[in-house]
C-alpha cells in the first residue's frame, strides 16, 4: 500500500487533465442525454473499437506505414544536404539562405499543390511527409556539424586527419543529437500529415475513414479515430522523446 | 570581395537559381500541366479581375482568422502558462496536456471541433490552437527563467510575492515570450489555412481546395504562394519585433 | 552576546550535493560584529565568505548554530527593508536604466522615490553621466558601482558587500575606497566587506577576519586601531604596511 500511493500520486500529477477531459466528455454526454449518434460516451467508443478491431487495424496500419518512409527519406535528404553544405562553402552560400527562409513556409498547407502536381496517390503523402521532416533535419544537423568543438578538432588536425576523417570520426557523432531532435520534432506530426492528406485527397487510411464516417453520420467511428490517432501520436512522441533522451547523452 | 559581400551574392544567386528553375520547369512543361511557370501564373491571376478579387477577398478572410486566432490563442496560452506558474501543483499536468494537445493531429479532432464551433469557427480555433501552444510553452519556461542573482536581490530587498512576479518574473519572461511569438505568428497562419479546409465559407485554404479540384493550376499556385508569403511575413515581422524589443530584456 | 549587530554562534553550513553526498562549507564559525562596526572578511577562494554573507542576508539557513541580526532572525531586517547588499555578481536588472535600478529599493519598500538622493549617489560613484544608460551599455566596473549605489540608497542599517570592487581598475578602486570610508564614517552603518585585496581590507575595516578553507573556519582575527583617520595618508604609514604584509603572508600560507 505504501508503495502504491506515491505511484498513484505521480500518475495523478501528470495525468489529471486527461482524467478531467474523459470525465467532462462523459458528463456532457450523460447530462444532455445524447445518443451515440450525437455524442457517444467514452466507454461505448472503447467497446466499439474492441468489437471492431479489424475495421480500424488496417487503416491505422496503412497510415503509419506511409509515415515511416516519408520521414526516413526526409531525414536522409536533410542529413546529406547538411553534410554537402558543410563540405562546400559555395554550396553553403547558394543553398543555406534560401533554405532558412523557406523553413518558415507551412509545408502542410502546400498539400493541394503537391497533390495536383504528383497526383492523388500515396506518393503525394510520402512527399509531404518528406518535406515536413527535411527542414528540421537539415537545419539541426548542420548546426551540430558547425558547432565549434575547439580542442577535439585541433587534436584531429594535429594528427593530420583529412576533412572526411574528421567528419566521420568526430562531427557525425556530434551531429547525432541534432538528428534525434529532428526526429522528435517531426515523427509525431508525420502521422497527422498523412491523415490530413488521406482526408483531403480521399486516398485510404484513417483519413478516408474519417470522410466516409462523416458521410454516413457514423459518429462513434469518428470519435474512435480521434482517440486512436491521439494515442498513436502520443506513443510516437513518447518513443522519440525517450530515444532522444537515451541516446543523446552519449554524444553530448 | 569581402566574405560578407560574397555570402550575400551567393545567397541571391541561390535564390535566383531556384526561381529560374521553377520558371524553366513551367515553361518547358517538364513537370506536366500542374506546374505553371510562376511568372505566367502570377500575371494571369492578377490580370484577371475576377480571380484577383477572389484572391484578395480570401487573403482578407484568412488574415482575419489568423489574427483573431493569434490573439485568442496568445491570451489563452499566456493565461494557462501563468496559471501553472502561480500554482506549481498544476504544472506537470499542464505540460503534459500541452504536449499531448500539440501532438494530436488536428485532422483527427476536426470533426469533433466542428460540432463545437461550426465550420466558420474552425479556422479561428485551429489558428488559436497553433498560436496558443507556442505561447503556453514560452510563458511557462519564460516565467521560470529568472536569474538566481536577481531573485536573491529581490529577496534581500524584502520584496513581496506580488512585486517578485510583476517586477521580476514578468520582465524576465519577455525574451521567451517574444521567441514564442515568432512561432505563434506563422503557427496561426498555418492553423487558419488548415482550418479552412474543413468547410469554411471563404479564405486562402478554401480557394486552394477549390482550385485544386477544378484544375485551376495557376490560381492554385498563386494562392499557395500567397499563403507561404503571409506565413513568412508573419514570421519575420515577429523576428523584427523580437530583435527590437528583446535586446532590452536580454 | 549583544542584542545589536550581527552574531554568529558556532555556525555550520553543509550543502547537500547529488547522490546523498554532502559538503561542509563552514564549520564552527563564531563571529560578532558590533553595531556600527566595519568588518572585513579575507580568505582563499571557496572558503565560504559569500556563504557567510548569504546567511546573514537570510538567503541561506545555517545547518547548525545560531545566527542573529540585531538579536532577531535576518528576515526581520529584510522585511523592514533595512538591509543593503551588493553581490559579487552585480545583479542589475537589464531592462531598467541605471537610475531606475538604483530607485528599485524604494519601490520594493513602497516608499516615495527620493530622486535627489539617487542623483547624489550616482554622482558619488561616478555614474551621473550614465543615469539613463542600460546595464549592458556599461563596463563591468561601472555595473558594480551602480550596484553599490543601489545597496546604499535606503541608508541601510546593515550593509553587506561581496567583493564590490573586484572589477575596478586600481585608481577607481582607491577612489571608491575613499568614498566608502567617508560614507561609513558619516553613517556608521554596520558593514561586512568581503574582499581579496588585503590593502583594501586593512584600509577600510576596523577588524579583519581571515578564513581558512576546507572546511571554512576562522583562522585569525586582527583588530586594527590606527592613529590616523582612514584617508589618503594611511596607506603610506609603516604601520599599515606592516599589517598588510603579515596578513598577506598568512593568506599565502593557507
Ligand atoms: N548552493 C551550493 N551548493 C553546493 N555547494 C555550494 C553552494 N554554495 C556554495 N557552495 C560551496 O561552498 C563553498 C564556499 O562557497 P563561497 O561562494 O562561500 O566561497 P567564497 O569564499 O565566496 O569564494 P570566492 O572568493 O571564490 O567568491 C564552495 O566550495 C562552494 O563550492
Ligand atoms: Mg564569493
Amino acid at each position: 500500500m505504501s508503495k502504491v500511493l506515491p505511484v498513484l500520486g505521480r500518475i495523478l500529477a501528470r495525468g489529471w487533465p486527461i482524467i478531467v477531459l474523459l470525465l467532462a466528455w462523459d458528463l456532457v454526454a450523460v447530462v444532455n442525454g445524447y445518443t451515440d449518434l450525437l455524442l457517444p460516451r467514452p466507454l461505448s467508443v472503447a467497446s466499439y473499437v474492441s468489437n471492431n478491431v479489424a475495421k480500424f487495424a488496417e487503416p491505422t496500419f496503412i497510415t503509419v506505414a506511409l509515415a515511416v518512409p516519408g520521414t526516413i527519406l526526409g531525414l536522409a535528404v536533410g542529413c546529406v544536404l547538411a553534410i554537402l553544405v558543410w563540405y562546400s562553402s559555395i554550396l553553403d552560400g547558394l543553398i543555406t539562405p534560401t533554405t532558412s527562409v523557406l523553413q518558415a513556409v507551412p509545408v502542410v498547407a502546400m498539400l493541394p499543390v503537391i497533390g495536383r502536381l504528383v497526383g492523388y496517390n500515396e506518393i503525394t503523402v510520402i512527399v509531404i511527409v518528406m518535406l515536413l521532416s527535411f527542414f528540421p533535419a537539415f537545419v539541426l544537423v548542420l548546426a551540430r556539424l558547425r558547432q565549434a568543438n575547439g580542442s577535439s578538432e585541433d587534436v584531429f588536425r594535429v594528427f593530420g586527419a583529412s576533412r572526411w576523417t574528421t567528419l566521420a570520426r568526430l562531427l557525425l557523432p556530434q551531429a547525432v543529437p541534432g538528428l534525434l531532435a529532428a526526429i522528435r520534432m517531426t515523427a509525431p506530426f508525420a502521422i497527422g500529415a498523412v491523415i490530413l492528406a488521406q482526408y483531403l485527397l480521399s486516398i485510404g487510411g484513417l483519413g478516408q475513414l474519417i470522410t466516409d464516417s462523416i458521410v454516413r453520420s457514423d459518429t462513434v467511428t469518428v470519435w474512435a479515430i480521434a482517440c486512436i490517432t491521439s494515442i498513436v501520436s502520443i506513443i510516437v512522441f513518447a518513443l522519440t522523446k525517450r530515444l532522444e533522451d537515451r541516446v543523446a547523452v552519449r554524444f553530448k | 570581395m569581402s566574405s560578407r559581400g560574397k555570402k550575400i551574392l551567393l545567397g541571391i544567386l541561390g535564390a535566383l537559381a531556384l526561381i529560374l528553375a521553377a520558371e524553366l520547369i513551367g515553361r518547358l512543361g517538364l513537370a506536366g500541366k500542374a506546374w505553371p511557370a510562376p511568372s505566367d501564373a502570377i500575371f494571369s491571376v492578377l490580370g484577371n479581375k475576377l480571380n484577383s478579387a477572389l484572391l484578395f477577398r480570401s487573403l482578407g478572410a484568412t488574415l482575419v482568422s489568423a489574427g483573431t486566432g493569434l490573439l485568442i490563442g496568445s491570451v489563452a496560452g499566456v493565461a494557462v502558462g501563468f496559471l501553472g506558474f502561480l500554482f506549481p501543483v498544476l504544472r506537470p499536468g499542464l505540460d503534459q496536456t500541452a504536449s499531448i494537445l500539440n501532438t494530436i493531429p488536428l485532422v483527427a479532432l476536426a470533426p469533433l471541433l466542428i460540432t463545437l464551433v461550426g465550420p466558420q469557427g474552425m479556422s479561428v480555433l485551429t489558428a488559436a490552437l497553433g498560436a496558443g501552444f507556442a505561447m503556453f510553452v514560452a510563458t511557462a519556461s519564460g516565467l521560470l527563467a529568472v536569474s538566481p542573482a536577481h531573485s536573491d536581490f529581490f529577496t534581500v530587498s524584502g520584496a513581496s510575492r506580488l512585486q517578485h512576479i510583476i517586477r521580476l518574473s514578468l520582465p524576465s519572461a519577455v525574451p521567451s515570450l517574444l521567441g514564442g511569438l515568432t512561432l505563434a505568428g506563422s503557427g496561426a497562419v498555418l492553423g487558419a489555412v488548415l482550418g479552412e479546409w474543413f468547410g469554411a465559407p471563404s479564405g486562402l485554404g478554401v480557394l486552394m481546395i477549390s482550385s485544386m479540384q477544378n484544375f485551376q493550376v495557376k490560381l492554385l499556385f498563386v494562392v499557395a504562394l500567397t499563403a507561404a508569403l503571409v506565413s513568412l511575413l508573419a514570421f519575420y515581422t515577429m523576428v523584427a519585433i523580437q530583435k527590437l524589443v528583446g535586446r532590452r530584456f536580454a | 552576546m549583544s542584542a545589536s549587530g550581527i552574531s554568529l554562534d558556532r555556525v555550520e553550513k553543509t550543502f547537500s550535493l547529488e547522490k546523498r553526498k554532502t559538503f561542509t562549507a563552514l564549520k564552527d564559525v563564531t563571529l560578532d560584529v558590533a553595531q556600527g562596526e566595519f568588518l572585513a572578511l579575507l580568505g582563499p577562494s571557496g572558503c565560504g565568505k559569500s556563504t557567510i554573507l548569504r546567511m546573514v542576508a537570510g538567503l541561506e539557513e545555517p545547518t547548525a548554530g545560531k545566527l542573529a541580526v540585531n538579536g532577531r532572525g535576518p528576515r526581520e531586517l529584510v522585511n523592514e527593508h533595512r538591509l543593503g547588499v551588493a553581490f559579487q555578481d552585480h545583479a542589475l536588472l537589464p531592462w531598467l536604466t541605471v537610475f531606475q535600478n538604483v530607485s528599485l529599493p524604494y519601490q520594493l519598500a513602497k516608499r516615495p522615490v527620493d530622486k535627489a538622493r539617487i542623483d547624489d549617489l550616482l554622482e558619488l560613484v561616478g555614474l551621473a553621466r550614465f543615469r539613463d544608460a542600460f546595464p549592458r551599455q556599461l563596463s563591468g566596473g561601472m555595473r558594480q558601482r551602480a550596484s553599490i549605489a543601489r545597496s546604499l540608497v535606503l541608508k541601510p542599517e546593515v550593509l553587506l558587500l561581496d567583493e564590490p570592487f573586484g572589477a575596478l581598475d586600481a585608481v577607481t578602486r582607491r577612489r571608491m575606497n575613499l568614498e566608502l570610508a567617508r560614507i561609513w564614517s558619516e553613517e556608521r552603518t554596520t558593514t561586512v566587506l568581503v574582499t581579496h585585496d588585503v590593502e583594501e581590507a586593512v584600509f577600510l575595516a576596523q577588524r579583519v577576519v581571515v578564513l581558512a578553507a576546507n572546511p571554512g573556519r576562522i583562522r585569525h582575527e586582527e583588530v586594527l586601531s590606527f592613529d590616523t583617520a582612514r584617508t589618503e595618508g594611511l596607506e603610506r604609514t609603516d604601520e599599515f604596511h606592516h599589517v598588510v604584509d603579515r596578513l598577506t603572508r598568512m593568506l599565502d600560507a593557507s
